[in-house]
């Protein structure tokens, strides 16, 4: 669904500043991988890259089966808003807007018409169980309610990949939990999902965990598992 | 390529005044100010100049005063007696009226024990039947002069006359040039003919008798009423009618008050405009600056946005949409805060109430041109903005 082909990417200045140095990663349908390292390890940029919202320096990005290089800013635009779907520590979800409209915002840059954004957001925050919450805001929600909020954001457009930057980073272990079992779910329904983290309990739950360390993969415990059964 | 319905950019323009309601209303608050400024001084130049129109049409803007003029020595040339049938035979005159004055030092008091020094800045003519009828006087109450009581000691006092009198209603006396005259009628405002307005008529007849020197020259001005239109035709061959052998008569024309105002409320009116220049500018600022800190603020959203699939020229769009609906909202309350002054201002002063339309609708139209240009560079700078950065920085 995703691939990275010897992904470098470096940061301008004296010296360059060389983040990731030639990543290779291949992320099926309905994968759900974890990519693990500490603060600066790169993995950030690794999901902005495989995410498209930034280019590599050199390397090749292909994702659900396009290669992001030949692609214009607004056709790139485009991938993001059908095929990709983010979920961020942060929430990033608009204050003024209801759980409804937060979530319906995930389909407004694909073209849908906005009767059928409401129904699909509706539907998107029954799956992740908010159903009886779609008319309050954010500032009524709790931190583990606005997170599903914004799962329900990324689920609506029926991505074919999901993004999650340390979705459980600010809440608490027990919310936290339930926010994983709902990305588990949603990877039964042929989603890719990674997940980007620097906890390594949290990693241990997904089916294939990618360490990474000062820009280079060190562990891909797929590749291992490959590796196992051809031996 | 994907767009962006009108419907779905005017909600996402929406948010931003909708998540910050105080700080929209204040941004807002300049572009109003600057757009009731604009509305309110050009509506009530505007109002000023219907209401002078209206004055000009209830005294005839057909008129002319023919008054005797100074010489080189600075001495006046009097009009001779026969000016006033002169200028009726001039072609397209209609009315001739006369005022005649009186001589110097006839006063005009309530009785006979006001100071002398007193005078309440009114003046003594005298006047014929026929003069009411030529400048288009109308009566507050009583009657005019006719016949039988230009003869005698009676009185007609102009309104302004009245009012300093104290005097509302005909049947008393008044004391002018040591001498009671009744007062048989008193005269609404003569506009613009202000010297109506302030004066005590005496009759003709009785003044040429019993108060002027005999053969003293006693024409003041001849009010000169003339067929519509006609007004620079007449002016031309007047004078030479009322005094052919002298060219020292003055001829004015009342629509020259009415041009002399028409320049005061235009002079008026692009102060107001350039005041209110400076108001949008100010504003435009003030919007700029919001916007300014908005996308700092929001670099969160923007990131999501671009992230959710938003193009960078839809990021844009949408910055510069709020500029627009701060903008909006300022303009179209400033017309109506400005229109509710002109109102005001015409009611206060019983004028007739004009906003002109092209300024109602104008001024919030200038005022969304505003919010495009304040909007465009922090709308540039949201749509150049990295998303990665955008999101990495909240």
């Amino acid at each position: 669904m995703v691939e990275l082909v010897d992904i470098v990417k470096e940061y301008s200045g004296t010296p360059p500043l060389r983040v990731l140095h030639g990543v290779s990663l291949s992320i099926g349908a309905g994968e759900l991988i974890s990519v693990v390292g500490a603060s600066g390890s790169g993995k950030s940029t690794m999901l902005a890259i495989m995410g498209t919202l930034d280019d590599p320096t050199s390397g090749t990005v292909i994702v659900d089966g396009t290669d992001v290089a030949a692609l214009a800013e607004r056709d790139r635009a485009a991938l993001r808003a059908r095929r990709i779907g983010f979920v961020f520590q942060q929430f990033f979800l608009l204050p003024a807007l209801s759980a409804l409209d937060n979530v319906a915002l995930g389909l407004l840059y694909s073209g849908v018409a906005a009767g059928e954004r409401s129904t699909r957001a509706a539907e998107a925050l029954h799956v992740v169980g908010l159903g009886h919450r779609m008319r309050h805001r954010p500032g009524q929600l709790s931190g583990g309610e606005q997170q599903r909020v914004a799962i329900a954001r990324a689920l609506v457009g029926r991505p074919a990949v999901l993004f999650a930057d340390e979705p459980t980073g600010s809440l608490d272990s027990a919310t936290g939990d339930s926010i994983l079992e709902l990305l588990t779910g949603i990877a039964t329904t042929g989603t890719a999902v990674a997940i980007i983290t620097h906890d390594s309990s949290i990693a241990a739950r997904t089916h294939r965990q990618v360490a990474i360390h000062d820009g280079r993969i060190v562990d891909d415990s797929g590749s291992r598992r490959l590796a196992g059964a051809r031996a | 390529m994907i767009r962006l319905s009108p419907a779905d950019q005017l909600r996402t323009a929406l948010i931003g005044p909708r998540s910050r309601p105080l700080r929209t209303a204040l941004s807002a608050l300049g572009i109003a100010v600057g757009i009731a400024a604009l509305t309110a001084i050009t509506g009530i130049a505007a109002s000023n100049q219907a209401q002078l129109l209206a004055d000009l049409d209830a005294l005839g803007a057909n008129m002319l005063v023919v008054q005797p003029g100074q010489g080189p020595d600075q001495v006046v040339v009097p009009l001779p007696d026969t000016a006033a049938a002169m200028i009726g035979r001039v072609e397209d005159v209609q009315r001739v009226g006369v005022l005649e004055s009186v001589p110097d030092g006839i006063g005009v008091y309530r009785n006979d024990l006001i100071p002398a020094g007193q005078g309440n800045g009114l003046s003594a003519y005298a006047a014929g039947p026929a003069f009411l009828a030529a400048i288009g006087g109308s009566l507050a109450s009583g009657s005019w002069f006719d016949e039988s009581t230009r003869g005698l000691p009676v009185t007609v006092l102009g309104s302004s006359a009245a009012a300093r009198l104290g005097i509302t209603q005909p049947g008393v006396r008044v004391w002018i040039g040591a001498q009671w005259y009744t007062v048989i009628g008193i005269l609404n405002s003569a506009g613009l003919a202000k010297e109506v307005d302030t004066a005590a008529f005496l009759g003709d007849d009785w003044s040429r008798d019993n108060v002027s020197e005999a053969g003293a020259d006693t024409i003041a001005a001849i009010f000169v009423r003339v067929a519509p239109g006609k007004v620079a035709d007449v002016h031309k061959v007047v004078a030479q009618a009322a005094n052919p052998v002298s060219p020292y008569v003055q001829v004015s024309d009342l629509s020259d008050f009415a041009g002399a105002r028409d320049k005061a409320d235009s002079s008026l009116s692009s102060l107001a405009v350039g005041l209110a220049a400076i108001a949008l500018l100010v504003g435009g600022i003030g919007i700029a600056n919001t916007m300014v800190v908005a996308v700092l603020e929001r670099r969160g959203e923007i990131g999501l946005r671009r992230a959710l699939g938003a193009r960078p020229g839809q990021v844009a769009s949408q910055f510069v949409g709020e500029a627009i609906v701060l903008a909006g909202i300022g303009g179209l309350v400033g017309a109506l805060a400005g229109a509710i002054a002109v109102f005001v201002y015409a009611a206060l002063g019983a004028q007739v109430a004009v906003v002109p339309i092209e300024v109602l609708v104008g001024g919030p139209l200038v005022a969304l041109a505003v919010g495009v240009v304040a909007g465009l560079y922090p709308a540039l700078s949201a749509a150049r903005l990295s998303p990665t950065i955008a999101l990495r920085t909240v």
